[in-house]
């Protein structure tokens, strides 16, 4: 009996450590993930500010063509 | 009596002695047999790890192999995740053509139906990859959009270079134009105002590239530096 219950105290603690494991490196990867998408954001708003003074650049010059 | 006693003594020291040759011939045999045996014994042995050292090669040629096999299969998945974004993505992109960009809620909803839908298990994920592969599969795709904002980037460069002689062409032009009286004070004051407006676009362009450029580098640097750590 003793020993069953010690093999279970056992299981219980591995698996406690084995989810805390998880947890931790479920942890580390959203926050790659966050930075990640982080990077994609900023990317993508440099980007658009880029497009729209191209663009507002490209309608200049159109109109000055234009006369 | 004397004779026989030293008779029998001689007697027994020659039996003594020839038996002591044979038991000495004896040990030989035995030294030999057993010299034999131990070399048997390590050819075998060496015979047992020969086998045991191809199967165990075997084994990790095998394992090599699955790998291989299941390294490709993950490379596969990745691709097709990458296509089913690059679809997403352009469904996006018409849609932001149709209607404008996204409104900042409209974004926060978005992200929020994605989060909800990649649901909260710990260690499993999000269309069939676990938790460090679909790291990766990101890290990956990130690295794809930063080579496609760099090629970008060029291409915004050119056109630039292009919209700075076409400005030159347009201010020589107004020039002739003023020699030649073509065109009447106001119609030039009119033009050169066009021209400086356009000049000051040109600017704000040039600054937002190299900000663009800034931009880009330092987050290379930060995806780099979220790959390493990886």
């Amino acid at each position: 009996m003793k020993l069953v219950l010690k093999f279970f105290v056992l299981l219980f603690l591995v698996g406690q450590i084995s989810c805390k494991e998880t947890k931790k490196e479920d942890s580390e990867i959203q926050a790659d993930l966050e930075e990640i998408e982080a990077v994609e954001n900023t990317i993508n708003e440099a980007s658009q500010e880029l497009d729209q003074d191209l663009k507002e650049l490209q309608d200049a010059l159109e109109e000055l063509d234009s006369i | 009596m004397k004779q026989i006693r030293i008779l029998m003594a001689v007697l027994f020291m020659f039996a003594f002695s020839v038996n002591q040759n044979a038991f000495a011939q004896d040990k030989k045999v035995e030294v030999k047999e057993k010299i034999d045996k131990q070399e048997r014994k390590m050819e075998m042995e060496v015979k047992k790890e020969k086998k045991e050292m191809k199967e165990e090669m075997q084994d990790k040629q095998d394992k090599q192999e699955e790998m291989k096999k299941i390294k490709e299969l993950h490379k596969e998945e990745i691709k097709e995740i990458k296509e089913e974004h690059k679809d997403k993505i352009e469904a996006m992109k018409d849609h932001s053509d149709d209607d404008g960009y996204m409104d900042d809620n409209q974004r926060e909803k978005e992200k929020l139906k994605n989060k909800s839908n990649n649901g909260n298990a710990y260690g499993k994920n999000k269309e069939g990859l676990e938790g460090r592969e679909f790291g990766q599969a990101r890290a990956a795709e990130a690295k794809e959009q930063i080579k496609n904002h760099e090629m970008k980037l060029k291409e915004s460069e050119a056109k630039i270079i292009n919209s700075r002689k076409r400005l030159a062409a347009a201010v020589e032009r107004l020039q002739k134009a003023r020699e030649t009286k073509k065109v009447t004070e106001e119609e030039y004051v009119l033009r050169k105002q066009k021209i400086t407006n356009a000049e000051n676009m040109l600017k704000k362009a040039e600054r937002s590239l190299e900000r663009n450029r800034e931009v880009l580098v330092e987050q290379k640097k930060k995806l780099s530096t979220i790959l390493t750590n990886n």
